[in-house]
C-alpha cells in the first residue's frame, strides 16, 4: 500500500512496482488509507510518506499501531526528512529521492510478488 | 546640552567625517575622544555595514533617515539605532546631525532568532517540496534504464516525457522560491511599460489550454478590449497565470469563466469557478506564505497566491477570494491602470 499525497510520485512508484510484479493499492492521505485498510485485505507492506495534509505520516502510524488488526503490517517510511526530525517507529526509513534500485531492494525484503 | 545626553551625538561632514561627537558616543564605541574626531564614522561600524552607511549618509544630506546599525565597541558588535538629520550650521555650512541610541539587546536578539526560525522553516519546506518531484524524476530515469534494456521504446518515450515534466515542475518551484526571497528582501523590481491586459489574458488561456482540457474545465472568456495598463509585463501575467491555474487545479471538471473589464481608472480580472469552493475561514489565509486551503490535496509550495498578492499590491492593486452563491469561488484582481508602484 502506498500512502503518498503527491500524485505524480505515487504514480511513478506504482508504475515501477507494478512492473516488478507487485500488486499496489494507493491512498492519497492517512485517513483514506485507514478506511481502505479496514475494508480490504491487508497489504504485506505500507510505503508511507510523512508530510501529508489532513493526517500526517506520524499520525497515521499512531492510529495504525492502536488498531490490533493493522498494527503488524510493516511500514517503510519514504520521506524527505531524515532522522533529524521527529522520530517514527518504522521498519525502515528511506530518504527521498529514492533510487529505483534502493526502492526495489527495500520492498523485496517485506513484500511478496503476486503470481 | 549635547554633553549631558546619554545618547551618542555626532556631527558629520557630508563625506562622513566626524566633526564633533559627545563623550557618550565615545564611551559607546570605547574610544578616547581624540581618537574619534576627524575619523570617518564608517571606521567605527561593523564591516558589513560600511556600504550601507555610506548610502545612508548620502541620503541624509537632504532628508532625515533612521536605521539600525552595528557599531564596533571593544571588538564586540553593538547594535544601535541611529537617526540622521541634515543640519545647516550658523556659518551656513551643511552637516549631518546623528543621534545614536542603544538598540535594546533583547529586541535585536529576538529579531535575529525570528529571522533564523523563518529561514529554517522556509528551507525545510523548500527542501521537502523540491525533493518530491526530484524523487519522481529519479524513479522515471531508473525505469527508463530498464525499459531501454528491454528495448521498450514507446514506453521509454513516455517515461522520458514524464521525467521532463518533473524537471519543469522543479524549475517552476525554484523560480517561485527565488521570487519569495526577492520579495522578502524588497528586490522585486518593476519596469513599467504600457501593456494590453486583454492580450495577456488571451495568451495565458492559450498557454493553459492543454491543462484546462486535461482538467476537464471549459474556459469562457469575457474580455473588454483596449484595456491598457502601465506595468511590468511579466508581473500581471504571473499574477493572472497563478489565479487561473489555481482554478484549474482546484476546480477540475468545472466551467471556468474569466472576465476582464474596465472599472473607471482600474481594471478588474475576475476568475470564477464552480469547484468545491473555499471555506470562509480560509478566504484570507490562503494568501499567506506556505498556506493552502484545508480542502486542498495538491502538493506545491503554497506560494502561488502569496506571490500573486505581493505582485498585485506592489502595483497598487488588490486581490480577493470569495465564495460564490451556488458553489465555487471567485478570485478578483483589481489593478490601477496607471501605476504608482509602492515600495516593497
Amino acid at each position: 500500500m502506498l500512502i503518498e499525497d503527491d500524485a505524480y510520485l505515487a504514480h511513478a512508484l506504482a508504475e515501477v512496482l507494478t512492473m516488478e510484479g507487485y500488486r499496489i493499492v494507493y491512498a492519497c492521505d492517512g485517513m483514506a488509507a485507514l478506511a481502505m485498510l479496514n475494508e480490504q485485505e491487508l497489504p504485506d507492506l505500507i510505503l508511507l510518506d510523512l508530510m501529508m495534509p489532513k493526517m500526517s505520516g506520524w499520525e497515521f502510524r499512531e492510529a495504525q499501531l492502536r488498531n490490533a488488526r493493522l498494527a503488524k503490517i510493516p511500514v517503510v517510511v519514504l520521506s524527505v526528512t531524515g532522522e533529524r526530525s521527529r522520530p517514527i517507529d518504522a521498519a525502515r526509513m528511506v530518504r527521498k529521492p529514492v533510487t529505483l534500485d534502493t526502492l526495489l531492494a527495500t520492498v523485496r525484503e517485506f513484500a511478496k510478488i503476486s503470481e | 546640552m549635547v554633553e549631558s545626553m546619554n545618547e551618542g551625538a555626532v556631527s558629520l561632514a557630508l563625506d562622513g567625517t566626524i566633526l564633533y561627537c559627545n563623550s557618550a558616543f565615545a564611551t559607546m564605541i570605547d574610544q578616547p575622544l581624540d581618537q574619534v574626531m576627524g575619523h570617518k564614522l564608517s571606521d567605527f561600524v561593523a564591516k558589513g555595514e560600511v556600504a550601507g552607511l555610506a548610502d545612508l549618509i548620502a541620503r541624509s544630506r537632504t532628508q532625515a533617515n533612521r536605521a539600525e546599525m552595528s557599531l564596533v565597541s571593544a571588538a564586540r558588535e553593538l547594535p544601535t539605532q541611529i537617526s540622521l538629520n541634515p543640519v545647516k550650521m550658523d556659518d551656513d555650512s551643511d552637516v549631518i546631525g546623528v543621534i545614536v541610541t542603544y538598540l535594546s539587546e533583547r529586541r535585536s536578539r529576538e529579531q535575529a532568532q525570528e529571522a533564523v526560525r523563518m529561514r529554517e522553516e522556509f528551507l525545510s519546506i523548500a527542501s521537502h517540496e523540491l525533493r518530491t518531484p526530484l524523487s519522481t524524476l529519479v524513479l522515471h530515469l531508473g525505469l527508463g534504464e530498464r525499459l531501454l534494456a528491454r528495448s521498450d521504446i514507446p514506453r521509454l518515450e513516455k517515461t522520458l516525457r514524464k521525467a521532463k515534466d518533473q524537471a519543469d515542475r522543479m524549475t517552476e518551484l525554484i523560480n517561485r522560491l527565488l521570487d519569495v526571497t526577492r520579495i522578502a528582501s524588497g528586490k522585486l523590481e518593476l519596469e513599467l511599460q504600457p501593456h494590453d491586459l486583454g492580450e495577456i489574458v488571451v495568451e495565458i488561456v492559450d498557454h493553459l489550454a492543454e491543462a484546462a482540457n486535461k482538467a476537464g474545465c471549459e474556459v469562457r472568456l469575457n474580455i473588454e478590449e483596449g484595456i491598457v495598463m502601465q506595468c511590468d509585463r511579466m508581473r500581471p501575467q504571473q499574477a493572472f497565470v497563478n489565479v487561473v491555474s489555481n482554478a484549474l487545479k482546484y476546480a477540475p471538471g468545472s466551467p471556468i469563466s474569466i472576465t476582464l473589464e474596465r472599472r473607471g481608472s482600474e481594471a478588474a480580472l475576475l476568475v470564477d469557478d464552480r469547484g468545491i469552493g473555499i471555506e470562509s475561514d480560509d478566504l484570507a489565509r490562503i494568501f499567506n506564505r506556505f498556506e493552502r486551503a484545508s480542502s486542498a490535496t495538491q502538493s506545491g509550495l503554497g506560494l502561488g497566491l502569496y506571490i500573486t498578492r505581493e505582485i498585485v499590491t506592489q502595483h497598487g492593486g488588490t486581490i480577493r477570494a470569495e465564495r460564490r452563491r451556488g458553489g465555487g469561488s471567485r478570485f478578483s484582481i483589481i489593478l490601477p491602470l496607471s501605476v504608482r508602484p509602492r515600495p516593497a
